[in-house]
């Protein structure tokens, strides 16, 4: 189906419905394709997979051991668009629970 | 107007000894150091205003900043809200108010600057600038953009809900001077547990004559009739 302008003229005041043109419907169709969908999700997963690994760097200085379970943790989140490639998988890693907490297991932190 | 025969050494009574009307060309016209306007006439639409201490003369209102061009719902649904010939060389700012918008997915939101007066179409990609905002939990909102023929001013507005902002045009005919446009909306942005509000700042980088805008949700369409947008016209007090 395709998508509509509503056009409104502020001299006539009158309102109008006209259907986006073919080109403007490509473009439409274009963004919302599967593929632009998950691309723009796996976007969100690595802006929130840097915050979360720039809350860890500094146990990569020279003075700090990081423990195993952090390595595996930060190496997690680097292998999430290797592990997981599809629009629901996303759906799934960016899961937030009624106060915004990011709910799927590969974020939580070990102590 | 006729008066009743009086007695000798008989007052008038004004209750009961006058009758009929007093034609009014015999009316005085009374002065506004007695209460009247001293005015035989006005103009339709226009108010009095004293022109000395004992003067009235009538005036158009110029008390009003932001006059009302236009105010419309969407009526149906739909995925972009095109105003066309709003903007006009009377006023060299407006201001736009969204209010009540809501779409139906959840939708990147943008804005864009129309050309070509009642016959509008889309302006060039000209369009400059940034978006910034704040958001529940703590977390920041952000997007910029050069050279695009509309830009966003909400990432995601969640579907279903309602969401407010307005923004200023400056100078939107002006071809001499770029136009610019600035706002502010609140929303919940990406879902319902992401509550925030996003303040923008866009430029046209070109000399075109801006004459209208649209609103565009990339996903899906404004979903209810009762979306409105009103357009001000403002008056510059100088």
């Amino acid at each position: 189906m395709a998508q509509k302008h509503i056009i409104h003229n502020a001299q006539t005041k009158e309102t109008i419905s006209v259907d986006y043109t073919a080109e403007e419907q490509a473009a439409y169709d274009d963004y919302n394709s599967t593929e632009k969908v998950t691309a723009r999700k796996l976007e969100q997963v690595k802006e929130i997979r840097l915050e979360k690994l720039k809350e860890t760097d500094y146990l990569a200085l020279d003075d700090v051991t990081m423990s195993d379970a952090i390595k595996d943790y930060r190496q997690g989140m680097r292998d999430i668009p290797q592990n997981n490639t599809t629009e629901a998988e996303y759906d799934l890693i960016l899961a937030r629970d009624s106060d915004g907490k990011l709910t799927h297991s590969i974020w939580s932190k070990p102590a | 107007m006729a008066l009743t025969r009086l007695g000798p050494n008989q007052s008038v009574n004004l209750a009961t000894n006058v009758t009929g009307t007093l034609a009014t060309g015999n009316l005085p016209t009374i002065p506004v150091t007695k209460g009247g306007t001293n005015l035989t006439s006005g103009t339709t639409d226009q108010f009095l205003k004293f022109t000395g201490t004992t003067t009235l003369a009538s005036a158009a209102d110029n008390a009003g900043i932001y006059n009302l061009v236009t105010s419309t719902t969407i009526g149906s649904e739909g995925a972009t809200f095109v105003v066309d010939d709003c903007f006009t060389d009377t006023y060299d700012k407006y201001l736009v108010f969204m209010d009540k918008l809501r779409n139906g997915n959840n939708s990147e939101i943008t804005l864009g600057l129309r050309t070509g007066g009642s016959s509008g179409s889309d302006a060039g990609s000209n369009m400059g600038g940034g978006m910034l905002g704040y958001r529940h939990s703590a977390t920041q909102t952000n997007s910029s953009q050069v050279n695009a023929p509309d830009v966003i001013i909400i990432g995601s507005a969640d579907q279903d809900t309602w969401w407010h902002g307005q923004f200023y045009v400056y100078y939107p005919t002006t071809t001499a001077v770029e136009t610019v446009i600035q706002g502010q909306v609140t929303a919940r942005d990406g879902s319902t547990t992401y509550a925030g509000f996003n303040d923008f700042g866009y430029i046209s980088l070109s000399t075109e004559d801006h004459t209208g805008f649209f609103i565009k949700s990339a996903t899906g369409n404004f979903n209810t009739v009762d979306c409105r947008v009103s357009v001000y016209g403002i008056t510059n007090g100088y």
